[in-house]
């Protein structure tokens, strides 16, 4: 029996020009732009613009294609149909291109017949995986780019953690939110050592100014310097890049987008780490993917052309196909707690109409309306001005609806505080938050919300943790990452536009090691932004279940839970009240 | 009755509806899963018909967000018949009506929203 081959047809030749053959044109290197230019007949280059739509140039009979293995790749398929001559200064470097193509695909080819589980290295890995863990690894030592989609609180870190001390691929890079990056050298300090029992050297970088790093195994930096050290990242010869909560790459467009997929082109190695990848649309996947694996999805015209409802739409048509796409060319891995934990004790959800203060929600609303009107009236404003304009009435709105059942949700969390639960309390605004501290003050509670040091987040977390205090109230986008594992409720006090921020929130309660059942209370109002929030809501929780492949609930399951967590307040309410009629 | 077809109605998970055929699609299959006979068009008086007259439960279906007084003249020119006991608007967006019209129940489903608020 033949011995198969360890490429594929398109790569096993050199697609160049042979001696005699016909040719069809010139392919050379760009130096400036980093591309590979083919200069040939039209019906070539035509033919290149329709194959490949991540082709620019809009130069008659002439194609650019970027310097990526992926690429390299399709070109060297064209050629073999195509034959073009090289240019002489360029042959080396695309001897060297097409190898290292060959190689990438040589590496995916042999990856798939790693082990389904894998142990981590006991020498230089100072913990235990479980089953689902292991084969956490299994897969993350299998691709070299890849996204680690496991639900919160399923171990992401310690996965990752894994995967570095059996790699030894030092040094390399944790690109974390700020909050969490004293969280990730706490969690390196517990699990990973080198294999002489010596620690690593972690060194966390600080400011927006680059300077020279100091050697170390593994540099630690938040998103937001991402863009100061753009250039000098990009040539520090990081060999592995670690992308936490990924979900910040999810808008191309910016500088630290930009900055993070030029540490990911020279990264050999490349992990995106999120339970939430997507916030909004669909669409946002491409973002994510593409700092992961460049073109892997095509480029962002063609993939709202092929997989959304036309060119430069968002919602995905098909998203389940998409998640199965990803996960069966092994970019992504995705458990759900229902998957793997089958004695956490289970989250149940209650969406709960409260009341709401009319008059003060329409006094705050007052401002508003002359916002409103002229938006309406005045014809001559420019388009930026109208956008400015429509987001302050949004957010006008959004925080009139949360001051208005302010004093509601206060009443709600002070009831669960009486009754003995640990509460974590979420809300957006700043401003709504004042009412609930000054409400709530009487429980002494903890604040986590964007406006502390981090010496005073890490204070109200040791506060809750600790049991100084039952109640903690965090800004919504605050929460990613935060391990609050000692709440027993959870209460929204105003929504966000994002479920996967909804569900990020009530993760940091529900992860492993929880003994209780959770109860989850988004306190909604009648009037306000909360019903069109809702709506939106829906559309974006739709497309993210599909993609990631979740589990869909039933109307009974939903049922089940809501009337469960709504039994728990009614038995609660009627304790508190015969307490009190005892009391008096 | 009217309970029974709001939890038929209730298990719809359409991911998106593009086209109000769609909605249509979905509604009469979960109403056919549930057992629920119906009526498609139904007329309720001259120049008045209902998409689906589900014994004496009325299912108007609307896709995008309609203008609220028209849908209120509506739903009270609808529910002026006695075909009708109650009447519920379907739609993928939320509407704001009240919970009684003519003296007769009003509900609504926005399908958007039986998606939840957070993943599941």
């Amino acid at each position: 029996m033949n011995k198969p081959h360890d490429l594929p047809p398109y790569l096993r030749i050199d697609g160049a020009q042979a001696d005699g053959e016909q040719t069809y044109g010139t392919l050379s290197y760009n130096r400036r732009s980093n591309c590979w230019v083919i200069k040939a007949d039209p019906n070539v280059t035509e033919l290149c613009k329709r194959l490949f739509p991540g082709t620019v140039s809009h130069r008659r009979g002439e194609a650019r294609f970027t310097a990526h293995r992926r690429l390299i790749a399709d070109m060297n398929w064209l050629m073999m149909r195509y034959p073009l001559i090289i240019a002489e200064r360029d042959q080396k470097r695309w001897a060297e291109a097409l190898e290292q193509a060959r190689e990438y695909v040589r590496k995916r080819q042999a990856a798939l017949r790693t082990p389904a589980r894998i142990k981590p290295d006991q020498a230089s890995f100072l913990g235990t995986l479980t089953a689902f863990q292991e084969e956490g690894l299994a897969f993350l030592l299998r691709t070299d780019r890849c996204l680690l989609a496991d639900e919160m609180g399923l171990g992401k870190t310690v996965q990752t953690l894994a995967l570095l001390s059996h790699l030894k691929a030092y040094p390399a890079i944790v690109i974390a939110p700020a909050h969490l990056i004293s969280n990730w050298e706490s969690e390196i300090n517990r699990f990973v050592q080198k294999a002489g029992g010596e620690p690593l050297t972690v060194h966390a970088i600080k400011g927006l100014k680059p300077y020279t790093l100091p050697q170390a195994d593994i540099y630690l930096m938040h998103y937001l310097l991402l863009r100061g050290w753009k250039q000098y990242l990009a040539d520090a010869g990081i060999e592995t890049v670690i992308f936490d909560e990924i979900q910040e790459l999810r808008h191309s467009g910016t500088e630290k987008y930009s900055a993070a997929s030029l540490l990911a082109d020279q990264g050999g190695r490349v992990i995106g780490l999120s339970g939430t990848p997507i916030y909004n649309r669909g669409a946002e996947i491409w973002n994510v993917v593409n700092i992961l694996d460049f073109h892997f999805l095509g480029n962002y015209e063609s993939f709202t052309r092929e997989w959304c409802y036309g060119y430069g739409n968002q919602i995905v048509a098909k998203p389940e196909l998409l998640g199965d796409y990803l996960r069966r060319e092994g970019i992504m891995l995705r458990r759900t707690k229902q998957d793997v934990l089958y004695d956490l004790p289970p989250k149940r959800r209650l969406v709960m109409t409260i009341e709401s203060n009319h008059a003060i929600y329409q006094k705050l609303m007052e401002p508003i309306a002359e916002k409103l009107d002229q938006l309406r009236s005045d014809g001559e404003l420019s388009g930026s001005k109208r956008s400015v304009l429509k987001m302050e009435i949004e957010q006008g709105e959004r925080q009139a609806t949360g001051i208005a059942k302010a004093p509601f949700v206060a009443q709600f969390v002070r009831a669960l505080l009486e009754g003995g639960e640990k509460v974590l309390l979420f809300a957006h605004h700043h401003q709504v938050m004042d009412r609930y501290q000054k409400d709530l003050h009487s429980f002494s509670p903890a604040f986590i919300t964007g406006r502390e040091t981090q010496k005073q987040k890490e204070t109200s977390l040791e506060r809750f943790m600790s049991g100084k205090t039952d109640l903690c109230c965090i800004s919504l986008r605050s929460a990613s990452g935060l391990n609050l594992q000692q709440a027993t409720c959870v209460v929204f006090g105003e929504l966000d536009w994002s479920p996967a921020v909804h569900s990020q929130a009530e993760d940091r309660a529900h992860r492993m090691g929880q003994k209780d059942s959770i109860l989850c209370y988004y306190l909604v109002s009648k009037g306000g932004s909360d019903q069109d929030m809702q709506d939106a809501l829906g559309l974006k929780v739709s497309q993210f279940t599909a993609l990631m492949g979740d589990q869909v609930k039933s109307q009974d399951e939903i049922l089940q839970e809501s009337q469960y967590a709504q039994r728990y307040v009614e038995q609660l309410v009627r304790r508190l009240l015969d307490d009190r009629m005892n009391m008096e | 009755m009217t309970d029974a077809v709001l939890d038929a109605l209730r298990e719809i998970r359409l991911p998106y509806a593009l086209y109000e055929m769609d909605i249509h699609r979905h509604v009469m299959e979960a109403l056919q899963t549930s057992g629920i006979p119906f009526l498609h068009e139904a007329k309720l008086s001259k120049g008045c018909r209902i998409d689906y007259l589900a014994g004496s439960v009325g299912i108007e279906i609307k896709k995008g967000k309609p203008n609220e007084k028209r849908l209120m003249a509506q739903l009270m020119r609808y529910l002026d018949s006695d075909a009708l006991e109650s009447i519920i608007v379907v739609g993928w967006h939320s509407v704001r009506i009240p919970p009684v019209i003519n003296g007769k129940r009003a509900e609504q489903v926005a399908l958007s929203q039986l998606w939840g608020v957070s993943l599941p």
